[in-house]
C-alpha cells in the first residue's frame, strides 16, 4: 500500500477524531460495566454524518482507547474494564497495592501503544496478501468461509457451543427478515412496513449491546462507587517494556495471531500471552503477585489483537468478533462493502483508516501518561449519571438513524431481548456476528445454487471450499474429540 | 439458583424453538429463490433450540430426582423484587419520555429522563445531581443537533 493513502489520516478533521475517539474510549473502557462493545456501539451513531474514513478512524481511536482504558480499572480497584484486561489485575492490581500504580499505568500504556502499532502494521501489511487470496474466491468458497465463520463464533461463546449455534442461528435467521437479496421477495414481515427494508442494524445493536446493559446494570443493586489512588513512577513504567524486549515482541505476535483468528480476539489473546510468558520467565512464582513483565506481555498481546481482530472483517467481510461486526455496519451505513472489494476500490478509505489506527496508539502514549490522574478519576462516575448518559445516547443514536421514533420504541424492546438472551447463557455478540454473515452468506449460497443449477455438490467442488469446510466441522468436534484423546490418554496412564 | 437457570434457559430455548418454526412455516409459502435459505436456516434453528430445550428440562429433571425440593417450584418466586421494582420505574420513564417528547421537545424530556434515574436506583436526588443531569443532557444535544446536524424533536414550539 502506497504511504500517501496512509497520509489521508492527518487532516484536521480526522486527527480531532482520532483525538476524541481514543480519549473518549480510554474514559467509557476505564469504567466497569461497560466494555469496548458498548463503547463502539456509543459512537456508532455519530459516524453517519461524518465522511466514511473519518467515521472508521473515530471509532478506531474508541475501539483502541477503551481497549486500553479497561487497564485503569484493572489495575486501580481491581475491575477490568473490559474482559479483555481481566489477566491485568492479575498483576496490575497488585502492584498498585504495593503503592506503584502509577507504575503500573505507565507500563500498560506504552506496552498498549506498542502492541497496537504492531498490530496495525500487521494489519497494513498483511491485508493485501489477504485480499489477493480472496480475489480467486467465488460463491462456494464463500458460502464456507461464512459457515467457518459461524463454526468459530460458536465454539467462542462463552458458555457454550450448543448456546453458541442457537445464537450464531438466530443472528442468521433474523438476518433473512425483509426483501430477499436475491429475489427482492418480502420475507417474514408479517404486515409490518418497518421491516420490509430489513432488520435495521444500529437500532438493533444499540437495543441489545446498549440497553440490555443499562437493564443489567439496573438489576444490581451495588451503587457503591469504587476507589483508586494514583501514585508516582509513571514515567518509569513507561520505560520499563524496553528493558523486556523480548517478551514484549513475543506477546504483540501471540495478539496478532490470535487476534486475526475469528472469534477468539482479545480476551484469549492476552491470556496465552501472560501464560507463555510466565512459562518462561526465570522466576514464575512472582507472576499473580506483582510482577510487571506479566502486565508487558498482557497489555502488549491485548492491544495487539485489536487492529488484527479487523483483519477477517477487511479483507474477506467475514467480521471475526462483535467489534469487526459493528465496523462492518458502519462501512455498510455508508454503502461501502467490507471484503475484497473494499481493497480494490476504496484503497484511500482504507488507507486513511489504517493511518487513523497508527495517530490513535501515538496519541495513546500521551493521552495514557499524561492524562492518567484523570482516568483514574474518572472510574468513580455515579452510577445514575452513568446510566442516565448510557440511556439517553442510545435513544438519541437509535433516533438519528432515521430520524424515527419506531427506532427507538424497537431499539427499547430488543434491550429486554437481549437481556433475557444474555441472562439465558445465548451470546449476543454471536448473534451479531450472524446478523452481518447471513447476508453474505445467503447471496454466496444463492449465487451457487444457480450456478450450480440447483446441485448442493457445486459447493463441494473447490479444494478451498472444502479445506473451510473440514475446519469447521473439526472446529465444532473439537470439544469431543479432544474429551476421547484425553480420556483415552487417562486411560493408558491408569493401565501403565 | 442452578434451578432457575435451567427453567430460564428452557423457557428462551422454546420460545426461539417456536420462533423458528413459525418462520418455518411461513418460508414455505414463499417462491423457491426466496425459501431455500431461510427454511435451511429456520429447520437447523428449530433443531439447535430444540436440542438446548431438552437439555434444560433434562438438568431440571436430574435436580428435582436428586431430591432438590424447589426444581419444579422455586421458578415462579420472585427473588430479586427490587431489580423488579428499578425496572417497572425505568419501563415507565421511557413510556413518559417517548410520549413528553412530542408535545415538549427533545431537551426538556431528556433532562426529566436522566433526572429519573437516581429514583428509579433509589438514591436521593440533589440539586447538584440536576446540574450535572443538564450538562449531559446539552452535551448530547449539542453533539447530535449541532455539530452533526440531526434534527431532534422540538416539541409544539418546533
Amino acid at each position: 500500500m502506497d504511504i500517501s493513502y496512509l497520509l489521508g489520516a492527518l487532516s484536521l478533521q480526522n486527527v480531532l477524531m482520532v483525538l476524541l475517539g481514543t480519549a473518549c474510549g480510554i474514559a467509557l473502557g476505564a469504567l466497569p460495566g461497560v466494555g469496548t462493545i458498548l463503547s463502539v456501539t456509543l459512537f456508532l451513531p455519530f459516524t453517519f454524518s461524518l465522511r466514511p474514513e473519518t467515521g472508521l478512524i473515530l471509532l478506531g481511536g474508541v475501539f483502541s482507547g477503551a481497549v486500553y482504558g479497561g487497564s485503569i480499572s484493572a489495575i486501580l480497584v481491581n475491575l477490568p474494564g473490559t474482559a479483555a484486561n481481566a489477566v491485568t489485575s492479575l498483576d496490575g492490581h497488585p502492584l498498585a497495592a504495593q503503592g506503584k500504580a502509577g507504575f503500573a499505568l505507565g507500563i500498560s500504556t506504552v506496552s498498549s501503544a506498542l502492541g497496537g502499532l504492531a498490530g496495525t502494521l500487521a494489519l497494513i501489511f498483511i491485508s493485501p496478501l489477504l485480499v489477493n487470496l480472496a480475489l480467486q474466491f467465488g460463491p462456494r468458497e464463500y458460502f464456507m468461509l461464512a459457515l467457518m465463520g459461524i463454526a468459530m463464533i460458536a465454539r467462542a461463546a462463552p458458555q457454550d457451543t450448543l448456546k453458541g449455534l442457537v445464537s450464531g442461528g438466530l443472528g442468521l435467521l433474523v438476518g433473512t427478515v425483509g426483501l430477499s437479496s436475491l429475489s427482492a421477495y418480502p420475507r417474514f414481515t408479517f404486515g409490518l412496513e418497518y421491516f420490509y427494508g430489513g432488520i435495521p442494524l444500529v437500532p438493533t445493536v444499540i437495543g441489545l449491546f446498549g440497553l440490555s446493559e443499562v437493564i443489567m446494570m439496573l438489576r444490581l443493586s451495588d451503587n457503591v462507587v469504587p476507589t483508586g489512588k494514583l501514585s508516582g513512577g509513571v514515567l518509569e513504567g513507561a520505560l520499563y517494556p524496553f528493558s523486556r524486549l523480548y517478551t514484549l515482541i513475543k506477546s504483540i505476535v501471540i495478539g496478532i495471531g490470535i487476534g486475526a483468528i475469528p472469534g477468539v480476539g482479545g480476551e484469549v489473546s492476552n491470556t496465552v500471552a501472560y501464560m507463555e510468558a510466565k512459562r518462561a520467565a526465570a522466576h514464575p512464582e512472582r507472576y499473580g503477585e506483582g510482577e510487571p513483565e506479566g502486565l508487558v506481555a498482557a497489555e502488549s498481546a491485548n492491544n495487539a489483537s485489536v487492529s488484527s481482530s479487523l483483519i477477517p472483517m477487511l479483507t474477506l467481510g467475514i467480521p471475526g468478533s462483535a467489534v469487526a461486526a459493528l465496523f462492518s455496519g458502519a462501512l455498510l451505513i455508508h454503502g461501502l462493502r467490507p471484503g475484497r472489494n473494499f481493497f480494490t476500490d476504496n484503497l484511500d478509505i482504507a488507507g486513511a483508516f489504517f493511518g487513523g489506527l497508527v495517530v490513535a496508539n501515538v496519541m495513546l502514549v500521551f493521552l495514557g501518561l499524561i492524562g492518567a490522574p484523570f482516568w483514574a478519576r474518572s472510574i468513580r462516575v455515579p452510577k445514575p449519571y452513568l446510566l442516565g448518559a448510557i440511556t439517553l445516547l442510545c435513544f438519541t443514536g437509535a433516533f438519528a438513524v432515521h430520524n424515527s421514533f419506531l427506532d427507538v420504541v424497537y431499539a427499547f424492546i430488543l434491550g429486554f431481548v437481549g437481556y433475557l438472551l444474555r441472562r439465558s447463557g445465548y451470546s449476543i455478540a454471536s448473534f451479531l456476528i450472524g446478523l452481518v454473515i447471513g447476508g453474505i452468506a445467503e447471496e454466496a449460497f444463492g449465487q451457487g445454487m444457480l450456478i450450480g443449477r440447483g446441485s448442493p455438490l457445486y459447493f463441494v467442488e473447490s479444494p478451498w471450499a472444502v479445506a473451510f469446510l473440514f475446519v469447521s466441522v473439526l472446529i465444532l468436534l473439537q470439544p469431543w474429540i479432544t474429551g476421547i484423546v484425553q480420556s483415552r490418554r487417562q486411560e493408558r496412564s491408569a493401565n501403565d | 439458583m442452578e434451578t432457575r437457570r435451567h427453567w430460564l434457559g428452557l423457557f428462551v430455548s422454546l420460545a426461539l424453538m417456536v420462533m423458528s418454526l413459525v418462520f418455518l412455516v411461513e418460508a414455505f409459502g414463499y417462491p423457491t429463490l426466496a425459501r431455500r435459505y431461510p427454511v435451511v436456516i429456520a429447520a437447523f434453528l428449530a433443531a439447535v433450540t430444540f436440542l438446548d430445550a431438552l437439555r434444560h428440562g433434562l438438568s431440571l429433571y436430574r435436580l428435582h430426582r436428586n431430591g432438590d425440593p424447589g426444581a419444579l417450584t422455586e421458578a415462579f418466586k420472585v427473588r430479586n423484587a427490587a431489580a423488579l421494582r428499578r425496572w417497572a420505574f425505568f419501563a415507565l420513564a421511557v413510556i413518559s419520555y417517548l410520549v413528553l417528547i412530542r408535545f415538549v421537545g427533545y431537551l426538556l424530556s431528556s433532562l426529566l429522563l436522566t433526572c429519573a434515574f437516581p429514583f428509579i436506583l433509589g438514591e436521593k436526588t440533589r440539586w447538584a445531581s440536576f446540574l450535572v443531569f443538564a450538562s449531559i443532557t446539552a452535551f448530547i444535544y449539542v453533539v447530535f443537533a449541532v455539530l452533526l446536524h440531526v434534527p431532534l424533536p422540538g416539541g409544539v414550539w418546533g
